[in-house]
């Protein structure tokens, strides 16, 4: 199987008066799809700034990005982005900014409506359609923003820390909920988190990056034997397995 | 619904009425208490007026319809000057969000701009234009347009980052990010702006009309200053009270409704 996003020895800094800011260095791996990748590290180790160099928004200093075997500037139709905000426009109902991708990417059809509003009926939010966003829950309003992600069908997305706004208690419900959702959906999936934990719950494989400027520790692969089929985030962070990568991943981290 | 529930609401609505009772008591009580100060002598009436007099003089100049010219002159304007402000302003924030190196160029200036005392540029501006409505309407712009620009760009400027990026995900580009995004996120700051700009308006129509005009409420105000006939004066700003009261609700019922559809 030939992976879906690849990443070759890029390199980042940021520029500003005060001097230059290295912060990726070298960073090279590969995707497969369908899996869940979570990439975790220090903060301003660079992880927010992976995702926007592989969505397009950033071009990288040196090497490359492919997607899907061309390169990332010319691939962002294939990139879902999840925020760490929700970022709803207040002005509009639930079901408009849903829809807001779409209009915006000029491919708002019938059939992709359809689609949306399948969505919006199978996570909850059938009922909250015609309502502000102000009148949603905080999970509620993720779930609104993951579907305004899905709706462009995205073949990979980019999840930055999109559950850090949120309450402990909700964050594991919503983490449970988006984990479901991009599972059913079977979609290749990145998340940035600094938070060891989240990433060992859902992701398949762990990418732990150095502090700044960011460089690849180790690759950590994510397997929960005990758990087969009933693997969720939650049950995961149950799990017997779970302490030990923690471990692991935390001895990466502060070495 | 409990006891409780009833008392609180009666309660409530006691409050209210009390409110709306004292504000009519207020105002029927300034306007006993100086007609009886006229009357009785405490205040020569020649001089301030009085709620009977005016009354009188309204009276006189709806039936020779003068009135009427002065205030459709006025609000005609005031409207005008509004409607240039609001294009041009809007027009304006437009044209420096869109060119970064501009609004870098013109900041200083417009903060000079919008904190010069306005009615200074009055006379210059009526030897320019001329004893006409053109140079009123330039003055009642220029009152208000510095401000509305800088207000308005900073609003635009303003646009969380967040949510251009989320734009900029979606492939939107500066037209698109222009009219889903930053116009929408700044319609409430416009509207506030409308109401101070209509207030403003009218000022800067007054200044106008007391240096270059041959007709409208502030004429009317200065050419009686000057004979010392108080009546039509204490009239004119009665009337102006009257009109920016209607003009304010108005923008109130305009952003009620922007509410609404938005």
């Amino acid at each position: 199987m030939n992976p879906i996003l690849s990443v070759k020895n890029v390199n980042y800094s940021y520029h500003t008066q005060d001097g230059e800011t290295p912060a990726l260095s070298n960073i090279s791996f590969d995707i497969m799809p369908g899996s869940f990748t979570c990439i975790v590290g220090p903060s301003g180790c660079g992880k927010s700034t992976l995702l926007s160099l592989i969505s397009g928004l950033l071009a990288p200093d040196e090497g490359e990005i492919y997607i899907k075997g061309s390169p990332a500037a010319d691939s962002a139709m294939h990139i879902g982005y999840m925020l760490q905000k929700d970022s709803l426009f207040e002005w509009r109902s639930v079901y408009k900014n849903v829809l807001l991708g779409l209009e915006t990417r000029k491919s708002c059809t019938p059939e992709k409506k359809e689609l949306v509003n399948q969505m919006l009926d199978t996570y909850g939010l059938g009922n909250f359609k015609n309502v502000k966003p102000s009148q949603l829950s905080g999970g509620m309003r993720q779930r609104a923003a993951i579907i305004r992600t899905l709706a462009l069908e995205p073949d990979i997305l980019l999840l930055d820390e999109p559950f850090s706004a949120l309450d402990y208690q909700t964050r594991l419900e919503v983490s449970d909920d988006i984990y479901r959702i991009l599972k059913e959906q079977d979609k290749t999936a990145i998340l940035v988190t600094h938070d060891i934990s989240e990433a060992i719950a859902m992701g398949d494989r762990v990418i732990v990056l150095s502090a700044r400027p960011g460089h690849i520790n180790k690759i950590i692969d994510i397997n929960f034997d005990s758990l087969k089929e009933d693997r969720t985030p939650f049950s995961a962070r149950s799990s017997p397995e779970f302490p030990d990568y923690f471990n692991m991943i935390w001895k990466e981290l502060v070495q | 619904m409990s006891e409780q529930q009833k008392i609180y609401l009666k309660k409530q609505k006691r409050y209210k009425t009390t409110i709306t009772l004292l504000r009519f008591l207020l105002f029927a009580g300034f306007l006993i208490l100086w007609e009886a100060a006229a009357r009785l002598g405490w205040i020569e009436a020649f001089i301030f007026s009085s709620p009977t007099r005016i009354a009188k003089c309204f009276y006189k100049m709806v039936m020779d319809g003068s009135i009427f010219k002065h205030t459709a002159i006025t609000l005609g304007e005031t409207f005008l000057s509004f409607g240039i402000i609001i294009v041009f302003g809007i027009g304006a924030a437009l044209l420096l969000w869109l060119y970064t190196p501009l609004s870098d160029v013109l900041e200083p200036y417009l903060v000079v701009l919008n904190s010069l005392p306005k009615s200074a540029l009055a006379p210059m501006l009526i030897v320019w234009l001329g004893n006409n409505a053109k140079a009123i309407i330039v003055t009642a712009v220029s009152v208000a347009i510095f401000g509305t620009v800088l207000n308005i760009y900073t609003s635009f400027a303003d646009t969380d980052p967040d949510k251009i990026k989320l734009m900029k995900t979606f492939g939107g580009n500066r037209f698109q990010i222009l009219t889903k995004l930053v116009l929408p996120a700044s319609l409430n700051t416009i509207i506030s702006n409308m109401k101070v700009n209509i207030g403003l308006c009218l000022v800067g129509v007054i200044i106008g009309e007391f240096l270059a005009a041959r007709a409208g409420l502030g004429y009317l105000i200065i050419y009686n200053s000057q004979i010392f006939s108080m009546d039509p004066i204490a009239m004119s700003i009665i009337i102006l009270c009257i009109i920016s009261i209607i003009l304010f609700k108005i923008i109130d019922l305009l952003q009620k409704i922007a509410k609404k559809l938005s």
